[in-house]
């Protein structure tokens, strides 16, 4: 019996590595590797009996899954109206003209919306408003750029909805979005505010004093937004469903319920035409997703995860221990996530957690590690995170000249911003041990 | 026959022309477009004078952005000598392969739907592999204006 699990444990992790191989070296789309590796590991577990039909839906994480959907569906709503543009414009006026004011105006703005919303959407809609401003006051959009990207990283990294991988941690470790605030508001906070000072020095030389002042009439904030009426309704669900996500845990319901029900009223107030609105679903992640779920579901299935989390025990078993391991698991993390997508890391991740969970070991510091180290790594390389690649194509297409983001450029900002961080993140974990252990 | 009373007649383009000889062409026979002809002379592309600027002079966070541009933003049109360094460049990096066609004895409906289809407006009129013009959606307008006198 011990020996016919190994063998089970084996082909699972060599469907599992196949995979990933698949999915990272960009042969085939990322997704159809996912769906490839689910299928096989699907049919290989029935036919060796460790993995069954039932099991691998049971695999897919539901709540992931249609919390992320229905955010994509209100971000679909939002975006006509106008409301980034509104935003990204006031802040060129307010910024009169100052480099530095509008560079951390900017990135405050993405910060905060990337911390409720998609922050890859989100750098879609201001790449190429960030070009607009710069092209109009005569700058480099590269500062921006960049500093938009890293820092909407940063700001997703903070809540439970900000970033896909903290969804999943969320949902795994049934973790409410207001303990997730709690505990990785402050050291991403911090994290934040140091990124932002350190862009101002390493981007001092783009971001001079002007001597001549913005005349606000170089941008037409009258016509920013378009659809005053539906943008106060998607604001009016919106806000319903922040306010439910403050207050999930207390009712008792799933954030993904928390957010179909202020889609639903969304959708109630705003009637959208059901083929525009549904064809804006990035259906490519939420497939790539779901594959990713059956095939950890399926190495889970064959007992391996099982295994390791037990074998890996005794390193989370003391205090001292278990602060080691939570650091040697944001370093890894963040190091793992910037070479490679950070999804495939956290999905096989949360088993191994959650195996450490069933040994008795007290995994609530190892959340908090990993989503650290999954929401910074990605800055230091510019193929770390969607929202880096977002703003090179961004520079590249624009043609202005000096604001192509090279990689080694990329690394140039993002090694220093990112170890800067993780140092910050880290001094805090570890000096406040004792509020991450809750 | 109804097309051919709206048929602008030009010549075509060919692999090498310069970028300022079709649009000049595109210009004097007033069409927003002409066929891109192999050596052999069959049509496999189209050169767009709304192409030419999406690839050379509207960059695409001002088409985003368009309406937010205000109206003292003075500084935004290219140089002359942009444009002509662009006009003296081949057409080669411009052709669409896309080109919409239809037979002269093709009726008006079908030409306005195959514009629809291909967003576009005009169309190249090929009778059995021989060109023979451009129709446009204003051209066609003309001969249905024309016909109610």
């Amino acid at each position: 019996m011990y020996q016919a699990m190994d063998v089970n444990m084996l082909i699972a992790a060599a469907i599992l590595v196949g995979s990933y191989a698949l999915i990272f070296s960009e042969v085939i789309h990322r997704t159809s590797a996912a769906i490839l590796g689910a299928v096989t590991m699907v049919g290989v577990g029935m036919l060796l009996g460790f993995y069954t039909q039932e099991a691998a839906l049971m695999a897919i994480d539901a709540n992931t899954i249609l919390l992320l959907t229905s955010m994509m569906l209100m971000v679909a709503m939002l975006r006509p109206t106008g409301a980034f543009e509104y935003t990204a414009v006031a802040i060129a006026r307010f910024s009169a003209n100052d480099p530095r004011r509008l560079l951390v105006y900017l990135s405050l703005a993405v910060s905060l919306i990337s911390m409720v919303l998609d922050n890859v959407t989100t750098l879609i809609v201001f790449a190429p408003l960030t070009v607009l401003i710069a092209r109009i006051l005569q700058i480099n959009p590269l500062p921006y750029l960049m500093s938009e990207a890293i820092l909407s990283n940063v700001g997703g990294a903070s809540t439970l909805v900000g970033d896909p991988p903290n969804i999943m941690i969320g949902s795994a470790g049934g973790i409410s979005f207001n303990a997730f605030l709690a505990h990785m508001g402050p050291p991403i906070a911090a994290v934040w505010l140091c990124t932002v000072l350190l862009l101002l020095l390493m981007f001092h030389k783009d971001l001079g004093p002007r001597r001549d002042a913005i005349r606000t009439q170089q941008f037409d904030l009258q016509n920013a937004i378009k659809d005053p009426r539906s943008l106060w309704r998607v604001l009016f669900a919106l806000g319903l469903v922040v306010t439910l996500f403050f207050s999930h845990h207390h009712m008792g319901i799933f954030p993904a319920f928390a957010a179909l029900l202020g889609l639903a009223v969304a959708l109630l107030l705003m009637r959208p035409k059901p083929e525009v609105l549904f064809g804006e679903i990035n259906w490519s992640v939420l497939i790539f997703f779901i594959g990713l779920f059956v095939i950890v579901g399926g190495v889970e299935a064959s007992g391996l995860l099982g295994v390791l989390g037990t074998s890996l025990a005794q390193l989370a078993s003391e205090p001292g221990q278990l602060l080691l391991t939570g650091l040697v698991l944001m370093w890894v993390a963040a190091l793992m996530s910037a070479v490679i997508d950070n999804i495939p890391f956290t999905v096989t991740m949360i088993p191994i957690i959650l195996g450490l969970e069933a040994s008795g070991a007290q995994v609530a510091p190892l959340w908090w590690a990993l989503a650290i180290g999954v929401g910074l790594g990605g800055n230091s390389t510019h193929i770390g995170a969607t929202a880096n690649l977002i703003a090179v194509a961004e520079a590249e297409q624009c043609g202005i000249r000096g604001a192509r983001i090279s990689p080694l450029e990329w690394m140039r900002i993002g090694v220093p911003t990112t170890l800067v961080g993780l140092l910050m993140a880290s001094a805090i974990y570890a000096l406040f041990f004792d509020y991450f252990l809750a | 026959m109804r097309l051919m009373k709206a048929l602008i007649e030009t010549p075509v383009a060919r692999q090498g022309m310069l970028i300022g000889e079709a649009l000049r062409i595109c210009v004097d026979k007033d069409v927003p477009g002409i066929p891109f002809a192999a050596d052999s002379g069959r049509i496999i592309g189209r050169f767009s004078v709304r192409n030419v600027f999406l690839h050379y002079s509207i960059p695409s966070d001002m088409i985003k952005g368009a309406h937010l541009i205000g109206h003292e933003a003075f500084h935004l049109d290219l140089s002359s000598d942009h444009y002509e360094e662009v006009f003296r460049r081949a057409i080669d990096n411009t052709i669409l392969d896309d080109a919409a066609c239809l037979a002269s004895t093709a009726q008006i409906t079908k030409a306005m739907a195959l514009m629809e289809k291909f967003n576009s407006s005009y169309l190249f009129v090929i009778d059995e592999g021989e060109y023979r013009g451009v129709v446009t959606r204003l051209g066609l307008t003309r001969v249905l204006l024309d016909e109610q006198g």
